[in-house]
């Protein structure tokens, strides 16, 4: 107190001045340091963000090269699915056509032998009379008895191949090599309780049409299609309608089975629906076609906007 | 040489019985129940056209009037043969017996109209193991009644032969 007497005031104040000054340079310096840091994270996040950036372009890069990669390994795989299928399509035809000209020589033959026997002949040789001499002068009597004429030889007609059929069915074995034919089935989710059922064939995809022939090609389609409906029987929708289609000329068969079932039991039911059906028949087999069902993934045969041409045109 | 003796095959009894290859494959799984040779015996177009209810309205009505009718014109005489059989609700007739038989520009026409009444509820479609059926709403009775005796057309209808006049 006694030393205070001695300062002036103009003394406190500059001491007072100076401590303050001192701790307004340290207050300073302080804020530069929070400045000096945050610029320096600042820098960071920008850094950060900038490798955020680079990152998610390569990440999007690399998904779109993915999808690209796997659009064209579905391309390759089924431009070679289809090509096998095609070639052994051709094969299917060349035998198709054999197996035409051998089937009507036998029945021909058999035809020939059994309408020998008197009674068949005498109605075979009604039919003829009927076709070759009355037939042409049908126009000029009433429509009426037209009409029973007519009836009168569908009838006698219906009762031959009645006669006859025991013969149709007794084919001889064939000798020829065999043919072996891959049928494709996928199945794929359409809805919850929805799979959608395609099956791509080694059948021309015109073998339908109205004007085809029918030939061991379009057995082989009904035979497919017959195994279907035979799976569906036994299941709660007991039928449903398949869609015949065609894709890059063959023939696609396509279904949508409702069930509460997995898609492997599904598929699995299927499979072993149409293998056994094809099996079993003897018209394939006769002609020394044999058939394996063989599951693909369906983004192995179709990529997503492709679709069947002409579907479900006959 | 002995064509009409050969067995009938799958695209013989689709023309026969006036309905698609696939659909004589699935009746015989549905109603034959047969699946061995694929030689059909008339016997079995029979029992499938009896099974599928399959025959021809229009052949119906022609064999019972006198009148001739084309194109849209079958429509009306063909809604009263729906009342007159009841076909009514879940009481069903197989649905392309109604244009089986007709030139194919007339079937279509016929296809479209029935279409036209299916979307606006007055005949009602069921998918059955016997085919696609079809019948008159149970609550539409009265407006094909109506149609029948000339009161009314849906818009529908004459729309669809505004378009194609």
């Amino acid at each position: 107190m006694t030393s205070e007497t001695h300062r002036s005031v103009t003394e406190v104040i500059r001491e007072v001045s100076a401590q303050l000054e001192c701790e307004t340079s340290l207050g300073e310096r302080a804020l530069h340091c929070f400045e000096d840091e945050l610029a320096a994270l600042r820098q960071a996040e920008r850094n950060i963000l900038a490798q955020i950036h680079r990152l998610e372009q390569a990440q999007l890069h690399r998904l779109k090269a993915s999808a690209e990669e796997r659009a064209a390994l579905a391309e390759t795989s089924r431009v070679a699915i289809f090509d096998v299928l095609s070639a052994q399509n051709r094969r299917l035809v060349q035998r198709a056509h054999k197996e035409k000209t051998r089937w009507e020589e036998t029945i021909s033959t058999r035809i020939t032998e059994a309408l020998k026997e008197p009674t068949l002949q005498k109605k075979w040789s009604q039919v003829q009379e009927f076709k070759n001499v009355v037939a042409p002068t049908l126009d000029s009597v009433l429509a009426a008895s037209k009409e029973v004429a007519l009836a009168h030889q569908t009838s006698r007609l219906r009762d031959l191949r009645r006669e006859l059929s025991s013969l149709m069915h007794q084919k001889a074995l064939d000798t020829h090599s065999m043919v072996h034919l891959d049928l494709i089935l996928t199945i794929e989710p359409v809805s919850e309780n929805e799979l959608g059922v395609t099956f791509v064939l080694p059948v021309s995809g015109t073998c339908l049409n109205s004007d085809a022939e029918e030939t061991l090609e379009s057995v082989l389609l009904y035979r497919v299609m017959e195994g279907i409906y035979v799976y569906l029987r036994q299941t709660p929708m007991k039928t449903g309608h398949i869609h015949v289609g065609a894709h890059d000329g063959l023939t696609v068969l396509e279904l949508d089975v409702v069930t509460e079932a997995h898609i492997d039991e599904v598929t699995s039911s299927i499979k072993q629906y149409v293998s056994h059906h094809l099996m079993r028949v003897s018209d394939l087999r006769n002609a020394g076609v044999q058939t394996r069902v063989t599951v693909v993934d369906g983004n192995l045969l179709f990529a997503g906007d492709q679709q069947t041409e002409a579907n479900d045109v006959r | 040489m002995y064509a009409e003796l050969f067995p009938l095959t799958v695209s013989d009894v689709a023309d026969q019985l006036g309905i698609r290859r696939t659909e004589v494959l699935r009746l015989r799984v549905c109603c034959v129940q047969h699946t061995g040779a694929l030689h059909i015996t008339d016997e079995q177009v029979q029992e499938m056209a009896t099974f599928a209810g399959i025959f021809s309205l229009t052949d119906r009505i022609s064999e019972a009037s006198e009148n001739q009718y084309h194109g849209s014109l079958w429509l009306l005489p063909i809604l009263q043969v729906f009342i007159d059989e009841g076909w009514v609700d879940t009481v069903t007739v197989r649905m392309d017996n109604i244009w089986r038989g007709l030139p194919k520009e007339e079937a279509r026409i016929l296809q479209e109209m029935t279409y036209c009444l299916v979307r606006d509820q007055i005949l009602k479609i069921y998918s059955s193991n016997r085919g696609k059926q079809i019948a008159i709403s149970e609550n539409h009775l009265e407006t094909v009644r109506e149609m029948v005796s000339g009161q009314f057309l849906p818009p529908s209808i004459s729309e669809f032969m505004d378009s194609e006049s």
